[in-house]
């Protein structure tokens, strides 16, 4: 990151228009794309490459649910729009919601208010506290903020937004992190959508300050700028734009219809659910209008994926049979793609285990010609990266936010387990308490880091096992015909092994590597401007 | 563009509409297209790469003894790259068919063992079709040279595995065999015969073919006579041997292999300069069956043999054995081998039918498998071991 880089952070930034050359490119790709896959399945099922019939099916089931989740996710890009920000109208009466939790650190929070009472549109800042620390209603006092204690209220966040609503009367409600700095024009940015009285909240970008701070930092962060650009964007095209619980501005009317902000682990969605088949509409404002924290060790970053991991499965199950009907097609999908995302945690426990289930029985899923497949699996890599590249235009701070996204693709393969224990344990429905996002480093070795350490044990054991049996043991007959077969299911495993040695890498405990906190590196003179 | 109105418009509806449809054929056409233009290169490309593993597997990792096999059958490693020296070899090349070495050399490697002797030549069966398992067996055929042996395959053309997409010229499966060879020979299958052919080329090494065998016999095989004209298989034989021919592929020793129990094969010969090798499958039924009886060897071939020495060609026992209903198994290997490279000067090769449970026949499997017969096992080893 260099300087100037740094210094943009804080100025409004707007994801590019959508232009009808973009929609020509999006479109063209997305029939390549789809013809790729139906090439690819058409191929893919013939009897001739079942091996075992059942570990075949299984297999092709997994293959076919992912390409159709891909051909969703290209759909969202095709229906990629950026909406025109109506003139805020003067005279609307806004709320902002701020939450501090016991323990949570003092100086964020401060910051956070600083920045909320330099938001230029008239509005009423109120600290949602439950830290019985006096220190916190004082630093709420000094920045002109309304402090509600609200103790002993059920569900964490959701439940102290709902008991503020009951004690405050603005039609307009911003909930934000307390860890979130908005800048003056934020409200500029949100409060104009609200003329269409069918507008039911209003969703904008969620960036952050602190991604440069440390590999993992880094790599969370890039994980979201895509679903910040083209993702979000495609979902208000689709009419689904998804509240993420912060950074969203709620019209009241909204909330009342349904009994206010929903309490459970994947609260945000499952308001945005309620909404939607309430009837309310949603937009997303590609912007940044405020920035925040992003977790900067794995363990932080866990709990946070393990919260939504485990909360998607109950959303699947409790919430979304109930709105279904009431929901446009566009939203079904887009729910349901983004509830089952949390699948890949088990998919990827299965391609991990599928080489050693050929090493200990000798079951293949399927017989086929390594080429064939590549050549097949070609077409689908292409159009996705051909996707990849071009939706990049879409990044709300292209600035910072553009390029291969590396770190965050082996942090995807880095959080399988989590995925994995999250719907385990939902299935089994052990009760999980709400958990916030953790705001300071945590530097104990993560649980999560453990399947890691088995597998590469596993595999370096396996690999020795086999190397010396087949230099030493096994039969000159037997050798030949199994060679090919054995030394690509171990180029299978290596790939594996590579990838967990890398997450390793992401999820090694790094306190040593803060010293500082975040805020405590905020530019200084950011409030300047405006005070 | 303002807001969403892009597909409201109209002329843009019908524009789209029409985009798609041309797009969407292109895009499916176009990928097919150059996936069926650059699929062989890239399928040989993973396959190079495949067999440099096992090469590499077999010649550097692998330390077992058995690896010194090609150095002990020396006389034979020095000939087997020639295929003009492999028409006259300077002694009888062995070889066998093993059924139970269908996944791996283990057990024909021990049936060698046990003979004391090793076999230049194995056998592979495999059939025509467009599935994987009807290419050209490439992994077997590796995995033969590397042992130092030379593969005979026997390649059966059968028709009702073919995939009527891939091959549209092809008729309804259910009347495909009734004169299916003048279909090959008309070319509708040399889409699968040009893949053969470059594969076995790919090789590099010669490879003795037995293509539709038993060709005479009225019963067995579809590509029979019940099927086909003599003319007819005659044509095949030749549109064959002429693909290969166009591929420039050397490498194939073409091995023209009739049922000599059935009268007037002579007629099938395809002609001097489309064989290199005649061959025979001489197996014993004894009293297995109700049209059979115990014969010798010399029984059912001296006859043949006489027959055979008039093309001037090299002579091969492609499948030898016997069943032991109504005689003595040992015996009839012992009066079948003692002496034989004397006897039969012009057979060259000679390979067990070394089968367990072969139910070829209707209503009775029979059984070939004579490893775990100790008797039969040591008379083999002494005749073969005794041959000058």
């Amino acid at each position: 990151m260099n300087k100037s880089e740094s210094n943009s952070y804080w100025q409004v930034s707007r994801a590019a228009s959508v232009r009808k050359i973009d929609k020509l490119v999006l479109f063209i790709l997305f029939i390549a794309g789809v013809a790729a896959v139906a090439n690819f399945l058409v191929w893919w099922v013939k009897v001739e490459h079942v091996d075992v019939l059942a570990l075949f099916a299984i297999f092709s089931f997994i293959f076919i649910y992912v390409l159709a989740r891909l051909v969703f996710v290209w759909y969202t890009y095709l229906n990629v729009s950026r909406p025109d920000v109506p003139v805020a109208p003067k005279g609307l009466t806004v709320a902002v919601f701020t939450t501090s939790y016991r323990g949570e650190p003092l100086d964020m929070v401060r910051k956070t208010l600083e920045a909320c009472k330099n938001i230029s549109y008239p509005h009423t800042t109120y600290l949602l506290d439950n830290t019985e620390d006096p220190a916190f209603r004082t630093a709420a006092e000094e920045f002109g903020a309304v402090w509600l204690e609200l103790i002993n209220v059920p569900g964490a966040k959701a439940g102290k937004i709902n008991r503020a609503l009951e004690l405050t009367t603005e039609d307009y409600i911003l909930v934000l992190d307390p860890d979130h700095i908005p800048f003056p024009k934020f409200l500029d940015n949100t409060l104009g959508f609200f003329s269409d009285a069918q507008v039911g909240f209003v969703q904008v970008s969620q960036a952050y300050y602190n991604q440069n701070r440390s590999f993992m930092a880094h790599a969370a962060a890039q994980q979201t700028y895509t679903f910040y650009g083209a993702t979000q964007m495609g979902y208000n095209g689709l009419g689904c734009a998804i509240a993420i619980g912060a950074n969203c501005t709620f019209r009241r009317a909204a909330f009342d219809s349904i009994g206010g902000h929903v309490v459970g682990l994947a609260e945000d969605l499952q308001t945005s659910l309620k909404l939607h088949a309430a009837g309310w509409k949603s937009v997303y404002n590609p912007v940044v209008v405020s920035r925040g924290i992003v977790p900067e060790d794995f363990n932080s970053f866990a709990k946070q994926q393990f919260k939504w991991a485990f909360g998607a499965l109950g959303f699947i199950y409790n919430d979304l049979p109930a709105a279904f009907p009431n929901l446009s097609m566009n939203q079904k999908i887009t729910y349901l793609s983004i509830a089952t995302y949390y699948f890949s945690g088990f998919i990827n426990l299965l391609f991990l285990l599928l080489p050693f289930l050929f090493f200990v029985t000798g079951y293949l899923p399927v017989n086929m010609l390594l080429g064939e497949f590549v050549l097949n699996g070609m077409w689908i890599v292409l159009v996705s990266i051909a996707f990849y590249i071009y939706v990049q235009r879409w990044m709300c701070h292209p600035a910072s936010e553009r390029g291969w996204h590396w770190r965050a693709m082996i942090l995807k393969f880095a959080v399988w387990p989590v995925f994995l224990y999250g719907m385990l344990l939902s299935l089994a429905k052990v009760d999980v308490p709400y958990i916030p996002t953790a705001k300071r480093a945590d530097a104990s070795i993560s649980p999560f880091a453990k399947p890691f350490l088995w597998y590469s044990w596993l595999f370096v054991f396996v690999f020795a096992l086999i190397l010396l049996y087949r230099m030493f043991f096994i039969e000159l007959g037997d050798l030949l015909f199994s060679s090919v077969k054995t030394w690509i299911m171990m180029g299978f495993a290596f790939m594996s092994f590579a990838m967990s040695l890398w997450a390793l890498f992401v999820v090694r405990p790094g306190k040593h590597l803060y010293t500082t906190d975040p805020w405590d590196e905020l530019p200084t003179g950011l409030f300047k401007k405006s005070a | 563009m303002s807001k969403n109105n892009f597909f409201d418009d109209k002329l843009y509806r019908f524009v789209l509409f029409i985009m798609v449809l041309v797009l969407g054929s292109f895009a499916v056409v176009g990928i097919m297209r150059i996936n069926s233009s650059i699929r062989d290169a890239v399928v040989t490309l993973f396959e190079t790469g495949e067999s440099k593993i096992v090469d590499f597997e077999f010649k550097k990792l692998f330390k077992n003894t058995n690896g010194k096999r090609a150095q002990q059958m020396a006389w034979f490693t020095g000939i087997k790259m020639n295929k003009d020296s492999l028409l006259n070899p300077s002694q009888i090349m062995l070889g066998a068919y093993d059924s139970r070495a269908n996944s791996n050399f283990r057990s024909i490697l021990r049936l060698e063992d046990s003979l004391k002797t090793h076999l230049p030549l194995m056998q592979i069966y495999t059939t025509w079709g467009s599935r994987p398992e009807n290419k050209f067996p490439v992994a077997e055929v590796k995995s033969i040279l590397n042992l130092g042996s030379l593969p005979l395959i026997t390649w059966e053309p059968w028709l009702n595995s073919f995939n009527a997409v891939q091959y549209p010229d092809i008729r309804d499966i259910k009347e495909r065999s009734k004169h299916g060879l003048t279909d090959i020979a008309n070319g509708f299958y040399d889409r699968y015969l040009r893949d053969w052919a470059r594969d076995a080329k790919a090789a590099k090494v010669p490879i003795f073919l037995r293509f539709a065998h038993e060709m005479n016999d009225p019963f067995r095989y579809p590509w029979g006579p019940h099927n086909n004209s003599i003319d007819e298989y005659i044509q095949a034989w030749q549109h064959v041997h002429s693909v290969f021919d166009s591929l420039g592929v050397e490498n194939v020793i073409w091995v023209w292999s009739p049922h000599v129990s059935y009268e007037g094969y002579e007629a099938f010969y395809p002609g001097q300069e489309y064989v290199d090798y005649i061959a025979t499958n001489i197996l014993n039924y004894g009293e297995g069956m109700e049209w059979s009886n115990w014969y010798s060897f010399d029984k059912l071939f001296k006859f043949h043999y006489d027959k055979f020495a008039l093309y001037q060609k090299p002579m091969m026992i492609a499948e030898f054995g016997t069943l032991e209903y109504g005689g003595n198994k040992s015996q009839w290997f012992s009066d079948a081998l003692t002496n034989f490279p004397e006897k039969y000067p012009m057979v060259k090769a000679l390979l067990f039918f070394h089968v367990e449970n072969d139910n070829t026949a209707i209503l009775k499997t029979f059984d070939w498998y004579f490893i775990e017969d100790s008797s039969c096992v040591n008379v083999i080893s002494k005749s073969i071991n005794g041959w000058k």
